[in-house]
C-alpha cells in the first residue's frame, strides 16, 4: 500500500429531509481506501451500505442529503487526497457498478456506443479512437466477439454479459476508485466467481482502489482485504478479512457471521440475529445493538460511537471490545 | 433493423387491414342506421311515392347490404367517393378543395401543443418543487377545463377583435395570409390537446428520472442537457407519443369545432354542413377519411415508438 490513501471518507453524515426535521441515517462514517486495496462493507439490509457509496458519489436519491463530513480523493497518481464536492467526482475519479445490470443499463443505447461516449467524455479522444477503445474495453472484461457485441442493446445480452458491460462502462471513465454495490448478488455462483475474478484483475492491473458492498460474507472473503461491518448507520467493526470474519469482536459482527451456514459445521437450525435493527428515528447516543445483544450491561447505555475506519488495526465499537472477545469465540 | 423490430413493423402493417375492413363496414352501415330517408330527401318534399322508390333504386339503396358494401368498396378502389346529394359535385373535388385547411390545422395544433407541452413537462419533471412547476401544474388544470369553442372565441375576441393583429376568421389566399389565419385556430386546438400531453410526458419523464439506468449515467458523469437528451427523452417519449396518437380522435373532433368557430373551409366544417342537410354520401366519405386519418396517425405513432425503443417486438 502506498503512503497516501486514494479515497478518504471522513465523518460522513447523511439525513433524510422531512418538512422541518432531518432524520440522520448515516452517522459519522469514516474509512479510507488505498491503491489496489479492496474494502468490503457488510451488514444487513437498511444499515446504510449502499447509501454510503451513493453519498460518496454524490448520487443520493431526492430527499436525502449529505449533512456533514468530507470526501477526499487523490485525483493524480501519487498525490495526496484533496477534498472534493459531491457530484464532482462521479465519472471523474469515482465510478460505480450496480447490482441489477438489467435495470442499470440504458435500454435505448447500444452498449458500445454508450462505452465510446463515456470514453469521449474524458476529453481528447476522437470518435474512431473512442470506438476502438470501447471494443478493447469490451474485450478486456471478457465479452466474446467484442466488435459484434459493440452494436448490441442491453436486452440482447445475458445477465453476466450485461454486468461485464457495466464494469467496462465504469472502467471507461478511468476511475481511481471503483465502488461496487452488490454487483454479484443477481448472478449465479459460477458467474459470481467470474465477475469477482474480473474485478480483481482490473484492481491489480490498474491499481484501482475498490469498495465492495455485499451482504454475502463468502463473496467478501474472496475479494476484500479489509472488512467494515455496518450496523444502523455506523461502522461498528473494522479490520483485515481474517481478523473480522474469523475473530469478530462486536457481538453483532459475531452474530452476523454465525448466521452464515457452514458446509462442514454441525447440522442444525439456521442461526439468525434475533430482532431487527432500530428505526433511524430511535437512534440514540447509546449502543444501537443494545436491544438485540446478549452481552448488554449498564456500560452499553453510555455514549457509544461508531469507529473511525481510517485508522489501521482491528477495532470494534463495542464497549467490551477486548474483554468480550474470548467469550464470543467460545460461543 | 433487428429481426424483432422488422417483425413488429410487418405485423403492425398487417393489422391495418382488418381495421380498415371494419371501418368500411361501419361507414356503409351508417347509412342504414341514420334517421331519415336519403331517397326522400333527394327526391324533395313534393315527390310522389313512386318517385321516391325510383330515386332509391337509382341510388342502389334497395339492394342487399352486402351488395352495397361491395359496390362501395369497388368505387373507392377506383378513387370514386360518390357525389354530393345536395350539389351534385363529386366528393373527391370537395375533399380536394377542403382537406388542405384541415391538414394545416392539424399540423398547426400538433406543433403548438408540442411546443407548449414539452417545456412544461421538462419543468414539472426536472424541477418538481420549483415555483414555475407549481404555476405550470395549476395552469394546466385550468386549461384542461376550458372547452375549445370557448377558448377559440376568447382568443378571437382578445387577439383578433381587440387588437386587429390577426384575422377573426376565414382562410387567406397567399401563404402569409394563411399562416396568419392559422395562428388562432392552431392555438385553440393546441391548447385543447396540450394539458394531457404535458401531464403524461411529465409523469413519464419523472419515472425515467428515478430509473436505475439514469443513476448509472449520472455515475458516469453525464449531467445537464446531455443527460436529458441522451438518456431521459428517448426513454420517456414513447408513452407520450402513444398518448398523442390516442388523442388524435380528440384532435380531429377539435378540428371540426375550431373550423366552425373560425369559419375555416375545412373538412370538419363540411362535415357539419353535410350532416345537417342529410347529405349522406358526403358524411360517409368524410367519416371514412377521418377514420383513415386516425388509423394512419396511430400506425405512425406505433412505428415511431418501435424506432425509439429497440426492445419492441411483435407479440
Amino acid at each position: 500500500m502506498t503512503s497516501h490513501p486514494l479515497l478518504e471518507v471522513d465523518g460522513l453524515r447523511v439525513a433524510i429531509r422531512r418538512q422541518d426535521t432531518a432524520l440522520t441515517v448515516l452517522d459519522g462514517v469514516s474509512f479510507a481506501v488505498g491503491a489496489s486495496q479492496c474494502l468490503g462493507i457488510v451488514g444487513e439490509s437498511g444499515c446504510g451500505k449502499s447509501l454510503t457509496l451513493r453519498a460518496a458519489m454524490g448520487l443520493l436519491p431526492p430527499g436525502i442529503e449529505r449533512t456533514g463530513g468530507k470526501i477526499r480523493l487523490s485525483l493524480q497518481p501519487g498525490a495526496a487526497p484533496s477534498e472534493v464536492q459531491a457530484g464532482q467526482v462521479a465519472g471523474r475519479g469515482l465510478a460505480m457498478v450496480f447490482q441489477d445490470s438489467h435495470a442499470s443499463l440504458d435500454p435505448t443505447m447500444r452498449v458500445g456506443t454508450f462505452i465510446a461516449e463515456t470514453v469521449r467524455r474524458r476529453g481528447g479522444t476522437s470518435r474512431s479512437d473512442a470506438r476502438r477503445q470501447a471494443v478493447e474495453l469490451l474485450a478486456s472484461v471478457g465479452v466474446p466477439d467484442p466488435k459484434v457485441r459493440f452494436n448490441a442493446y442491453p436486452h440482447e445480452l445475458s445477465g453476466g454479459m450485461r454486468q461485464r458491460v457495466a464494469i467496462a462502462l465504469a472502467l471507461a471513465t478511468d476511475p481511481r476508485v471503483l465502488l461496487c454495490d452488490e454487483p454479484t448478488t443477481a448472478l449465479d455462483v459460477t458467474l459470481q466467481a467470474q465477475i469477482l475474478r474480473l474485478l480483481n484483475t482490473a484492481r491489480t492491473e490498474r491499481g484501482l482502489g475498490m469498495i465492495f458492498v455485499s451482504h454475502d460474507i463468502a463473496v467478501i472473503r474472496q475479494i476484500a482485504d479489509v472488512v467494515a461491518v455496518m450496523y444502523a448507520g455506523q461502522i461498528i467493526e473494522i479490520g483485515t478479512v481474517s481478523d473480522v470474519l474469523d475473530r469478530p469482536r462486536h457481538p453483532y459482527a459475531r452474530a452476523l457471521i454465525d448466521a452464515v451456514p457452514s458446509i462442514d459445521g454441525p447440522v442444525g437450525p439456521f442461526r439468525s440475529v434475533p430482532g431487527s435493527p432500530p428505526d433511524p428515528i430511535d437512534y440514540g447516543s447509546a449502543c444501537r445493538f443494545l436491544d438485540r445483544c446478549g452481552h448488554r450491561d449498564t456500560a452499553c447505555e453510555g455514549v457509544v460511537n461508531g469507529i473511525d475506519g481510517r485508522e489501521a488495526g482491528h477495532r470494534s465499537a463495542c464497549v467490551h471490545n477486548g474483554t468480550l472477545a474470548h467469550g464470543l469465540e467460545a460461543t | 433493423m433487428s429481426a424483432g423490430r422488422l417483425h413488429f413493423v410487418v405485423g403492425r402493417l398487417a393489422q391495418v387491414f382488418p381495421v380498415l375492413a371494419a371501418l368500411l363496414l361501419i361507414v356503409v352501415l351508417l347509412q342504414q342506421m341514420m334517421p331519415g330517408d336519403p331517397a326522400r330527401v333527394i327526391a324533395g318534399p313534393r315527390a310522389t311515392a313512386e318517385q321516391v322508390v325510383q330515386v332509391r333504386h337509382e341510388l342502389g339503396l334497395d339492394r342487399p347490404i352486402f351488395e352495397q358494401f361491395g359496390r362501395h368498396v369497388s368505387n373507392l378502389l377506383q378513387g370514386d367517393l360518390g357525389t354530393s346529394n345536395r350539389t351534385g359535385i363529386p366528393i373527391t373535388t370537395i375533399v380536394g378543395d377542403r382537406i388542405g385547411v384541415t391538414v394545416w390545422l392539424l399540423f398547426g395544433g400538433l406543433l403548438v401543443s408540442t411546443l407548449l407541452a414539452m417545456p412544461a413537462a421538462l419543468l414539472m419533471a426536472l424541477r418538481p418543487r420549483s415555483r414555475g412547476a407549481r404555476i405550470c401544474s395549476r395552469a394546466l388544470t385550468i386549461i384542461i377545463n376550458c372547452p375549445p369553442f370557448w377558448v377559440g372565441l376568447m382568443l378571437a375576441s382578445v387577439l383578433a377583435l381587440g387588437t386587429g393583429w390577426l384575422p377573426v376568421g376565414g382562410f387567406g389566399v397567399d401563404f402569409g395570409d394563411r399562416v396568419r389565419s392559422m395562428i388562432l385556430p392552431s392555438l385553440t386546438i393546441g391548447l385543447a390537446v396540450m394539458p394531457l400531453l404535458a401531464r403524461s410526458a411529465a409523469a413519464s419523464l419523472s419515472q425515467v428520472l428515478t430509473a436505475d439506468h439514469v443513476t448509472t449515467a449520472r455515475s458516469l458523469g453525464v449531467s445537464g442537457w446531455p443527460l436529458v437528451r441522451r438518456h431521459l427523452l428517448r426513454n420517456a417519449l414513447p408513452p407520450a407519443i402513444t398518448l398523442l396518437a390516442i388523442q388524435a380522435a380528440a384532435l380531429l373532433f377539435g378540428a371540426v369545432i375550431v373550423e366552425q368557430t373560425f369559419g375555416l373551409p375545412g373538412l370538419g366544417a363540411e362535415m357539419i354542413t353535410a350532416a345537417s342537410q342529410r347529405d349522406f354520401p358526403v358524411v360517409q366519405a368524410l367519416t371514412l377519411i377521418f377514420g383513415l386519418a386516425i388509423i394512419g396517425i396511430n400506425l405512425l405513432a406505433d412505428l415511431a415508438v418501435a424506432l425509439l425503443d429497440p426492445r419492441t417486438t411483435w407479440r
